[in-house]
């Protein structure tokens, strides 16, 4: 891990140093790669789509404000975006079997994305989402991660319209209840604050 | 007929990309005004953040690495510039001849050394603004300026604003996001005055994650609705027609 703040790191990104971007790099690769595959479903796209990332960071490090949120999220962001811009492209609405056989694998909820870089809220975030009904949380994951509307989402599960409306409406409600009521306490330092400040 | 009740009740899917063409546009038009959805939607959007990392751990192909170094030797950071589409085009007409390719090839070779020298040099110094985003910055300062936001379209990411000094004289556009185009495209913006379109520029930024700063040059007058396709890399082959989708609009008059 690296002990350079990511502020510095890009910082030295915007004055031309190739070894911060691969720090980063080295850092962030796998986060990326991982949340690429999860849209694209295979290697190769998922490999282009993590470069071109990289690469857009390269260009505009400066575009990060650190007031606005913490660098995983943001840089996670650019990688939905930037996948799914791809899968728009590729016309490849369908999504890989394994988003929706993912439930049907516990296990996979125990290795989450950077969880030692989250924030306590959102453990507590994600811990929620691992404990919404199934019906609900493939609902969420084929809008967020495959860019399917309701009508899509509906066609492709082949359930009502209103059954899936209802199911995004009710679990995204669940998980503002759980924010809601956080953002109300004190909150605690966030124990990796330096690292993505 | 949406009440604002079901709009509000949307929001959730919003924030995720979840709705419908009809349901994104009446919601994003009560967003407009309507300072509870804006708040709600700032909720859920940071919510939605946190969905990525449900996504398992896949580690990254080790290649990858190198791979990145080589793309970074072959791309020196350097900053876009804007190339106006009557420029190209009239390059175009006069049918170069083979000689004269050359010798544009070889004069582009060694503005390209010559430019790459010049950001090797330069290295250790900070970036500067370019002159749009210093224009861009002098008239929000300003105490009355005009300003429109981006409406996305055929992109739903699509983010940024024009901002209109306050005697109208200048203008600038700026863009926080497109989606990328590809080596063969370019990104091309059109004003639109009733039936008539007419090209205003074409560009060649690297990615679509900006913020891009475009000065427009000419006067706003006529012109209703500012707008911007993805095209060929030379432009729409179309005379003052897009062939692209496009990608947003900036709605001058209503």
């Amino acid at each position: 891990m690296s002990e350079t703040p990511i502020t510095t790191l890009l910082e030295e990104i915007d004055a031309g140093n190739e070894d911060a971007l691969i720090q980063l790099h080295d850092e962030f690769s796998t986060p990326v790669y991982s949340v690429a595959y999860r849209v694209l479903g295979n290697s190769q796209d998922a490999e282009e789509v993590t470069q071109d990332v990289f690469l857009k960071l390269w260009d505009k490090a400066y575009t990060f404000d650190a007031n606005k949120g913490k660098f995983i999220s943001w840089i996670l962001t650019i990688t939905r975006r930037s996948a799914i811009d791809r899968l728009r492209k590729r016309d490849r609405r369908e999504p890989p079997e394994e988003s929706v056989s993912m439930d049907a694998a516990p296990y996979l909820w125990e290795t989450k994305l950077g969880e030692e870089d989250m924030s306590d809220l959102q453990r507590s975030l994600l811990s929620v989402m691992g404990e919404l009904p199934k019906a609900q949380k493939e609902a969420i994951y084929l809008a967020y991660f495959h860019d399917m509307s309701h009508s899509d989402i509906a066609a492709h599960l082949n359930r009502p319209l209103g059954t899936v409306k209802s199911h995004i409406r009710l679990g995204m409600q669940k998980l503002r209840a759980k924010w809601t009521k956080k953002q109300t306490k004190p909150t605690t330092q966030i124990d990796s604050e330096r690292r993505y400040s | 007929m949406m009440t604002r009740d079901d709009l509000l009740n949307l929001i959730p899917a919003y924030a995720i990309g979840a709705l419908d063409d009809d349901e994104r546009i009446a919601l994003e038009a009560l967003l407009e005004t309507d300072t509870e959805a804006q708040e709600s939607l700032e909720e859920y959007e940071a919510i939605a953040d946190v969905i990525a990392f449900t996504v398992p751990e896949r580690p990254a192909p080790t290649h990858l690495k190198d791979d990145l170094k080589a793309r970074l030797a072959a791309r020196p950071k350097i900053v876009p510039k804007v190339q106006p589409a009557s420029t190209l085009k009239q390059s175009q007409k006069r049918q170069p001849t083979q000689l004269s390719s050359i010798l544009i090839a070889s004069a582009a070779a060694i503005l390209i050394v010559v430019i790459g020298i010049g950001l090797f040099l330069s290295q250790d110094t900070a970036p500067t603004l370019s002159p749009d985003e210093q224009l861009f910055n002098q008239i929000v300062a300003s105490t009355n300026f005009t300003q429109f936001e981006i409406t996305p379209l055929a992109s739903d990411d699509a983010t940024g604003e024009l901002v209109i000094d306050s005697d109208g004289g200048q203008a600038v556009l700026r863009i926080d996001y497109v989606p990328d185009r590809t080596d063969e495209e370019s990104y091309q913006l059109w004003f639109i005055d009733g039936e008539n379109v007419q090209s205003a520029g074409l560009f060649y930024w690297p990615t679509g994650l900006g913020p891009h700063f475009v000065r427009i040059e000419e006067p706003l007058g006529d012109v209703d609705t500012i707008a911007m396709t993805i095209e060929p890399y030379e432009g729409s082959p179309l005379e003052n027609s897009p062939t692209g989708d496009i990608l947003f609009g900036v709605e001058l008059k209503s």
